[in-house]
């Protein structure tokens, strides 16, 4: 029982891991807290939804346009939309996410309507560990976001674009100065960013379903998963989500399913105001 | 204020004041403009925490929830007068806004943004399970208010109730901009450090205006449970899309300027109703969220200074015309 609880837990929290990573790698590089995520995910996961059912392609060519779409999608976003007031206050670029947040869900809405779809599982069935049932689909989610965090950490740590990721997050003036591209930065973390939001879409929208609104409580729990964890580090987002989805688990058991969004809340509140900079943050200095 | 601008203000409460029976609105635009006048208590009570305090709310939605439903329960339940339930509920939204304020203490720009989204949303999600007060899915019916025996069924009378208390609102604004209070919030926006070493007690001020806030919030609130006469937990106007839309009229109509906030309130209340009739059923949130981005990257200071600039330009314009005449005949 315990296991099985970890294993779904896991898996869900793995799932926020991404999307809060995805949050957390635009943050630690521009400023911005992307609130459009969750839409700019939500429209992959349809565009894979529209892949599969209208066209009969498989899950996994479905997957991959996603993903090809979900880059394009970051990757306009920053250069139109973001990159124009770059140096605006964080006021203004938190409203232009808002901004986009509202148009995404909009188009969604128009173009592939407001009903709920059921969205495919990767694998079906169940698996018997001793005494646990585990979900196989739940066991492979929980494999391949292991596998990307593996990719992404280690790109993060040895890949020279992944350097320069983390110069820029550093300091951009200086990174300009060694002669970093810190343009193309800004343009590689929204599109990595997109990608593990619609990654984090497609594995999450078979328990949750498919609907326009589908991410709005996904995102809540991104945001949560990164408060937790500290947004000022990459580990962070994923300690904090893997603590949030068993905690979440084991809340909905014993409290209730329902109030979900209200215990992230909560978890929200009484983590900034213990300790705002998370559980493996650092504490960032601020310049008058 | 000079007298000028005094003037413009009076007129512009006697249009207010004239226009609805003098056109004889058919009921539906009529109670438009009812909501119009509620979002606008809405947008300066929210102008008043993000214009002049600085601080973001993402979560005024569930403000307007806590008022109505503080409302609601007063008249119905404990069968409270009108008019003492509204302020009630404003006081009871406003301290429910100090409380949200003390977590966001510690908090800025972005955090407290995540907090008060998080916010909107538990708050939503508790009184959909919260039967017993909020009566469910299966919602509950506001009393229509009632005055001296008179009893205010139309929305024609309705208007004017929230039309009083919009003016009484707005001058209560003014007086809080413009003596020390407005003044500490104001260069608590500007920069928090300094606010701090020139001793303002930024701590006092921020729970204020989360409070001030939330009681604006509260006080629409209520006007809006007796508005509809029948409403749930899963009302719009309580919804983060709703949160959104409130942000969206400052944004537009200008963040930090009273007439602004009711210019963008009159703008994103009407805007659904013109584009309800075309094909796209979500075409307003579509062009509401272009609107405020192209609003933050072209005119950062909203419709009203965009505004107040043309008129400068052309009264320039006309200056210089003028001095140029002159100069003519003096030759």
């Amino acid at each position: 029982m315990l296991l099985q609880q970890l294993i779904s837990g896991f898996a869900t929290g793995g799932l926020y891991a991404l999307a809060a990573l995805g949050l957390v790698l635009i943050y630690k590089t521009s400023d911005v807290v992307n609130f459009a995520q969750g839409e700019m995910a939500m429209f992959s996961t349809f565009i894979a939804y529209t892949a599969m059912t209208s066209y009969g392609m498989s899950y996994w060519e479905a997957f991959i346009l996603a993903l090809l779409f979900a880059s394009a999608l970051g990757f306009i976003v920053e250069r139109f939309f973001i990159r124009p007031i770059q140096n605006a206050p964080v006021l203004s670029l938190l409203i232009v996410t808002l901004g986009l947040m509202m148009i995404v869900n909009g188009i969604a809405g128009w173009v592939f309507g407001f009903e709920t779809h059921s969205f495919p599982a990767i694998v079906g069935g169940e698996l018997k560990i001793f005494d646990a049932v585990i979900s196989k689909s739940n066991l492979l989610t929980l494999v391949i976001t292991v596998f990307i965090m593996g990719i992404l950490f280690y790109m993060l740590k040895y890949t020279l674009a992944g350097i320069a990721i983390r110069a820029t997050s550093e300091n951009p003036t200086i990174a300009r100065l060694m002669g970093i591209a810190v343009n193309h930065v800004y343009s590689i973390t929204w599109v990595v960013s997109s990608i593990l939001g619609a990654i984090a879409g497609m594995f999450i929208a078979p328990t949750t379903f498919l609907d326009v609104n589908m991410m709005s409580s996904v995102l809540l729990k991104a945001f949560t998963a990164a408060v937790l964890g500290g947004f000022t580090t990459f580990v962070g987002p994923v300690v904090g989500g893997l603590i949030l989805g068993v905690l979440e688990n084991i809340a909905s058991g014993y409290i209730s399913a329902q109030l979900s969004s209200t215990f992230a809340f909560a978890l929200i509140v009484i983590m900034l105001w213990i300790k705002p900079t998370g559980l493996v943050g650092q504490k960032v200095g601020k310049k008058v | 204020m000079n007298a000028k601008k005094y003037i413009s203000w009076i007129v512009l409460i006697l249009i207010a004041t004239l226009i609805p029976p003098i056109l004889n609105l058919p009921g539906s635009l009529q109670y438009l403009l009812d909501l119009s006048l509620i979002y606008a208590i809405v947008a300066i009570g929210l102008n008043l925490l993000m214009g002049y305090a600085g601080q973001i709310s993402l979560g005024h939605g569930a403000f307007l929830a806590v008022g109505a439903y503080t409302s609601a329960y007063l008249t119905l339940t404990l069968h409270v007068p009108f008019f003492i339930a509204l302020i009630l509920s404003g006081l009871i939204t406003g301290i429910v806004g100090i409380l949200l304020g003390l977590p966001a203490l510690k908090l800025e720009g972005n955090y407290l943004a995540i907090a008060t989204l998080g916010f909107g949303v538990a708050v939503t999600q508790i009184f959909a399970i919260w039967t017993s007060f909020t009566g469910g899915f299966s919602g509950i019916k506001p009393l229509k208010p009632e005055l001296f025996g008179f009893k205010f069924n139309s929305y024609l009378s309705y208007y004017y109730i929230i039309l009083i208390l919009t003016i009484v609102l707005v001058i209560l604004t003014w007086n809080i901009i413009r003596t020390k209070v407005g003044r500490s919030l104001m260069a608590m926006r500007d920069s928090e450090i300094a606010a701090k070493a020139m001793g303002i007690n930024v701590s006092y001020y921020k729970t204020l205006a989360f409070g001030l806030s939330a009681f604006y919030t509260g006080i629409a609130g209520s006007l809006y449970a007796h508005l509809l006469g029948f409403m749930t937990p899963y009302d719009y106007a309580f919804s983060i899309g709703m949160s959104l839309n409130f942000l969206a009229m400052i944004v537009i109509g200008g963040i930090g300027t009273i007439s602004g906030s009711i210019i963008g309130a009159i703008i994103m209340t009407w805007l659904p109703q013109i584009t309800s009739n075309l094909p796209i059923k979500s075409l307003s949130q579509i062009i509401t969220g272009a609107i405020i981005i192209a609003v933050v990257i072209f005119y950062p200071n909203g419709i009203a200074y965009a505004g107040a600039r043309l008129k400068d330009k052309f009264e320039k314009l006309f200056a210089k015309h003028q001095e140029k005449i002159v100069v003519k005949i003096e030759k």
